[in-house]
């Protein structure tokens, strides 16, 4: 159950298997599925001498080479590959397609291939991007996709076509059957566990009958609004909320005074060490081991620089390659770790995210509205950082009878937030407002639960910033020991009583690097249990608005008519 | 960064009610904290537990239905333990350092309940018997002792002794103890069993193939076009005969003028007797592009293979040749005719794809060279490094032992492998390029040939100092010797020269320093060997 060796051993196997110089084709879908766990020096080696698109138009002929095209079998790249085979510009073609082709399209591949080229036709189910080893996302994000259909609890068509052969696939690589269990209240979780229970027929999945069936667990990010609002303090969830990460590369180009050759950089739990002992550490920690990394290095310079001998002169030549990605690599972690703190001083995020956490996390009213009322006057705040306190805020306290909601509104408006960014408080409570909820989130609406928040308190919080949990590790937990409630999350087509071994989570609407790091844990901590987890897209708190905004810019109803809003996020040009 | 640097300032709050100490000394791997061990006390009963979880869930099972005065009571110990516990919370703390980690309840491991009733029917015959002997538990990473404190389990599976962190897995084996999935009872196995489960450690995803299909679907196809394209073929040969048999006389006569009318008609009247051609009148726009035709502008042309009409942009002449499969087509043309493209492509794509495959440009030869090279190293490598391993063990520093000097002879080949390896590799890179692909294609041949050196080569100069040259230092001082380290002083000279080159373009001063050091150092060692070769010549 490791989904970015799943996706390596398929690209492996396909750059393998052809011996010869080699060039690998991809399309729009495909490329980042493969930059996202090769590098080119492993393509390289393996006799992949060239990478291009399938849609360029303008490539060489070079007929002495053979070609290696893996593409999604999408109408478009069919059609280019049609145009391809009907003027072939390599030698040879083997074809990989990353999710099930219609018979109709091999058809048609045949009929122009009147040149005989293609040597072979496969599916290879490398249909989605691993980022960690139990972590995958399908990178749909707008504006290519849209989730939402005509409603902000329906799906559009044709991006549920692409999520069922996205869960599809993974599950296809993972080679799993699983049940299927979704959030019960989620009419799209429903609809995507029909679907792909209909679609998961055939002799595609004659899989080996496992001791306890393996478990699709469908949710849908409305049961959890709270965890993508959140300032975030661990490395990898940190440079997503304040950079992004976007397909294993951060652009730090709007980095004031940044040398040229940082301004786009690669994280990669594979090439770096580094990152990946640290991408789980809170900033602090991260400081620490930073600080040591660079004394590493200085004493490396160090040594090297007194060569006395004409064999440490040897030594030193034949360790330079791996010294020099050593003096890279340190450069890029203090650029990037100087750059969070630059950003986190400039925007008052300690301040921000105490009161975050607070609201995420307990029940105190009014000590929390005087902060809120603090914050909102104050200038050096940013309004999105605003915007996502009055959010967290009217969460909690939406069914609370002495809420405040329209004063901070009103609040908003006197401090000069925009109008557009002010409407999303009442579209997030049409999205996942308490009746859209199927989970007591904020541990608030009985006694009981209230008093179960206080003792979750009481486990002795040292942390300010980071206390908050997502609400999916308490899903995982319940369903790991077999005691989620078949209420609320319904099995499809069969059940079990069985503790289940593996899971494969999908979260409708997008997961979030704190996530993965709490299945992270789970994984590191619970022997014998296996999770991944994936989700439409990896949100951060301004793509996860910004879904949210544009969904409710196209409905006719419920957001102020007029030109299309700008996207929510930070303005991060400039000083 | 300092901001981020001094770590240890953070105060540690621990909580102030005294029926939970917090215990957070021991610290798990993977940078959590192990928040587990914290001792409990249900506030209504007094009954100890073991996590805070398991206080939840004590407190919903037993306590559920509670009468309201002691509800009353639970919510007063609410109150006052809010009110202890908020304080240090709201104190305000600037550093961030130090911050402990989430706190997922880690699962219990005494929970059992998921083993079968009739797990006991699973057979015993192969288990482990405990001695008098204290056992090590079987675990190879533990080194517990089997007792009661730390537990006694035997894995049902392998029958060995475990400790009761490494057996506590579960899995479903039938009485004879074997993997069974369908038949089999919950029982409790060790780490090992757990993972040779078949295919629980299988990275490899599901792969279907429709080659055959598709083949199937081509071979169809293909007939109906190489039938299309012999017909167009035979055509152009009955043209090429009109054409030479029509135009022979004419030529020889008056050559560069046109033709007369008359000579036109007999041959456009012939042409037609190959095939008909379509009707103009019939047809308003080409077929091909759509654009419609006009009496001047966009005019009507037949196409001499199909007769259909089409424009003048999607048709071309193409040249005759009596010999249709002569390679020279320029040499014994009779003639041109227009064609459409259609006919174009059917009829000379195969051909002009066949005349490109049997061409192998210049890359492809030294690429072939390379490639042939690069099996040789990499079957003479191991083998290399095997037998420095056997001299290293058997202490041979005889350099007339046969072994040494097959060693020796080895490591020659293999060096001169590399050399012409590396020549190759610069060769393809120097090449001249047709096209931008072309020049990147060979540049990344040449990349991927360094990147196999460095990883492959440095390793091999470092052996060889190590173990054939530390027994030659002194003691030989042959030409040959002196002469070869020259040559691997030049090859660190030419190496650190390029690291320079390039560290300066990155502008790495640092580097840059550290390493004109050590070039000044080599260019020292480099004159010092010359002058010795040269005091051994005098």
């Amino acid at each position: 159950m490791d989904v970015v060796k799943a996706v390596q051993n398929y690209i492996n196997k396909m750059v393998n298997e052809v011996t010869g110089m080699k060039v690998l084709l991809l399309d729009a879908d495909t490329t980042p599925i493969i930059s996202n766990v090769m590098t080119q020096s492993s393509l390289l080696s393996h006799e992949t001498y060239l990478v291009d698109r399938i849609d360029n138009r303008s490539r060489d002929r070079m007929r002495h080479l053979k070609c290696i095209c893996f593409l999604r079998p999408t109408s478009d790249s069919i059609q280019l590959l049609v145009e391809e085979l009907r003027d072939p510009c390599y030698g040879d073609y083997y074809l990989y397609f990353s999710n099930t082709i219609k018979k109709s399209a091999i058809e048609r591949l045949a009929e122009v291939d009147e040149q005989e080229v293609v040597r072979q036709v496969q599916e290879y189910f490398a249909d989605y991007c691993a980022i960690n080893p139990d972590f995958y996302s399908l990178n749909l994000s707008l504006p290519q996709h849209q989730l939402y259909g005509d409603s902000i609890h329906t799906w559009d068509g044709k991006t549920l076509q692409r999520v069922v052969e996205g869960v599809l696939a993974v599950l296809l690589s993972l080679k799993k059957k699983p049940l299927i269990r979704f959030e019960k209240i989620s009419e799209m979780a429903k609809k995507l566990a029909q679907e792909y229970q209909i679609q998961e027929e055939g002799p595609l999945f004659d899989f080996r009958r496992t001791d306890t069936p393996p478990i699709l667990l469908i949710l849908d990010r409305r049961n959890d609004p709270v965890t993508p609002l959140l300032t975030q303090w661990t490395y990898q969830a940190m440079v997503h909320e304040l950079l992004g990460i976007y397909n294993g590369r951060v652009d730090l180009s709007d980095v004031p005074e940044i040398r040229p050759e940082l301004k786009e950089i690669v994280l990669s739990r594979d090439q770096d060490p580094f990152y990946k002992k640290n991408m789980y550490l809170n900033i602090g920690d991260l400081g620490a081991n930073i600080k040591s990394y660079v004394e590493e290095y200085q004493a490396k310079t160090k040594s090297s620089m007194n060569i006395e001998s004409i064999s440490d002169m040897k030594r030193f030549v034949e360790e330079y390659p791996e010294f020099r990605k050593l003096s890279g690599n340190v450069s890029k972690h203090v650029a990037l770790a100087s750059e969070l703190s630059r950003l986190n001083e400039k925007e008052n995020l300690l301040e921000v995210s105490e009161l975050e956490q607070s609201l995420a996390c307990y029940e105190q009213h009014s000590s929390d509205l005087k902060a809120l009322q603090k914050l909102i006057a104050n200038p050096k705040i940013s309004e999105e950082s605003k915007i996502r306190l009055v959010l967290l805020y009217s969460l909690r306290y939406e069914k609370s009878q002495n809420n405040v909601i329209t004063f901070l509104v009103d609040e908003l408006h006197k401090h000069g937030v925009s109008e557009h960014k002010i409407s999303l408080i009442a579209s997030m409570i049409q999205y996942a407002g308490t009746d859209k909820r199927q989970d007591d989130l904020f541990s608030n609406e009985s006694m009981f639960s209230k008093g179960k928040s206080v003792i979750k308190g009481l486990k002795g919080v040292e942390n300010v910033y980071t206390q908050h949990s997502p609400h999916l590790a308490q899903t995982l937990e319940l369903l790991i020991k077999g005691k989620l409630k078949e209420t609320s999350y319904p099995f499809i087509g069969g059940a079990t009583k069985d503790r289940p071994q593996d899971i494969v989570v999908f979260m409708i609407g997008g997961t979030t690097y704190e996530e993965a790091r709490h299945v992270a844990h789970i994984n590191a901590t619970t022997p014998g249990v296996r999770i991944v987890l994936g989700g439409t897209t990896v949100h951060n708190s301004d793509s996860f608005l910004n879904e949210i905004q544009d969904a409710f810019y196209r409905f006719p109803t419920g957001s102020p008519a007029g030109a299309r809003p700008p996207k929510f996020g930070r303005n991060r040009r400039g000083n | 960064m300092s901001s981020l640097s001094d770590s240890n300032s953070f105060s540690n709050l621990s909580t102030p009610s005294n029926s939970f100490p917090a215990d957070n000394s021991q610290r798990e791997s993977f940078a959590f904290d192990d928040l587990s061990n914290i001792e409990c006390v249900c506030p209504i009963c007094d009954e100890s537990m073991i996590s805070i979880l398991q206080l939840n869930r004590h407190l919903d099972d037993v306590h559920m239905d509670t009468s309201a005065d002691q509800r009353d009571g639970i919510i007063q110990w609410i109150k006052k333990a809010q009110t202890t516990i908020l304080n240090p919370l709201s104190s305000k703390t600037k550093n961030i350092a130090n911050l402990p980690q989430i706190a997922i309840n880690k699962f219990n491991d005494l929970d059992t309940n998921w083993l079968d009733p009739q797990s006991d029917l699973v057979t015993k015959i192969h288990w482990q018997m405990e001695d008098e002997n204290d056992i090590c538990c079987s675990n190879s990473s533990c080194d517990k002792f089997i007792n009661l404190r730390n537990g006694k389990h035997n894995c049902r599976k392998c029958g060995k002794l475990f400790c009761d962190s490494h057996c506590r897995l579960p899995m479903k084996l039938n009485k004879q103890a074997h993997h069974d999935p369908i038949d089999g009872y919950w029982c409790r196995v060790c780490d090992d069993c757990f993972q040779s489960r078949e295919c629980y450690l299988d990275t490899e995803g599901v792969i279907r193939s429709h080659t055959t299909t598709f083949i199937k679907n081509r071979t169809k196809g293909i007939e109906r076009a190489h039938l299309e394209g012999n017909r167009l073929e035979k055509r152009l040969e009955k043209l090429a005969k009109v054409y030479a048999t029509q135009a022979k006389p004419e030529n020889s006569t008056q050559s560069g003028l046109k033709p007369p009318l008359s000579m036109m008609h007999r041959r456009r009247a012939s042409e037609q007797s190959i095939v008909k051609w379509e009707d103009d009148a019939s047809v308003t726009n080409c077929p091909l592009c759509d654009i419609q035709f006009g009496k001047i502008t966009n005019r009507r042309h037949h196409c001499r293979l199909c007769g259909r009409v089409v424009c003048e942009k999607c048709s071309s002449k193409i040249s005759l040749n009596l010999n249709n499969y002569s390679e020279s087509a320029d040499q014994d043309s009779v003639g041109e005719v227009r064609a459409c493209k259609q006919c174009r492509d059917a009829v000379f794509r195969r051909k002009e794809y066949n005349e490109e495959i049997s061409k192998t440009p210049p890359v492809v030869m030294l690429y072939q060279k390379l490639m042939k090279i690069k099996t040789a190293i990499d079957t003479t490598l191991p083998k290399f490094q095997d037998m420095l391993i056997m001299l290293k063990s058997q202490e041979i520093v005889n350099q007339t032992h046969a072994d040494y000097q097959l060693a020796a002879r080895t490591r020659k080949e293999l060096l001169d492998n590399f050399a012409q390896f590396d020549a190759i590799s610069k060769k393809i890179n120097s090449l001249l390029s047709r096209s931008k692909s072309e020049k990147r294609l060979q540049a990344n041949i040449h990349l991927a040939a360094t990147q196999y050196l460095q990883q492959n080569m440095l390793p091999l100069q470092n052996g060889r100092t190590r173990s054939i040259s530390t027994s030659s230092t002194k003691s030989l001082k042959g030409e040959e010797k002196i002469r070869e380290q020259l040559e691997v002083l030049l090859e660190q000279e030419k190496l650190v020269q390029g690291y320079i080159v390039e560290a300066t373009k990155q502008r790495k001063f640092d580097d840059v320093k550290t390493l004109k050091t050590s070039l000044d150092e080599l260019k020292v060692e480099i004159n010092k060997t010359r002058k010795e070769l040269g005091d051994l010549w005098s």
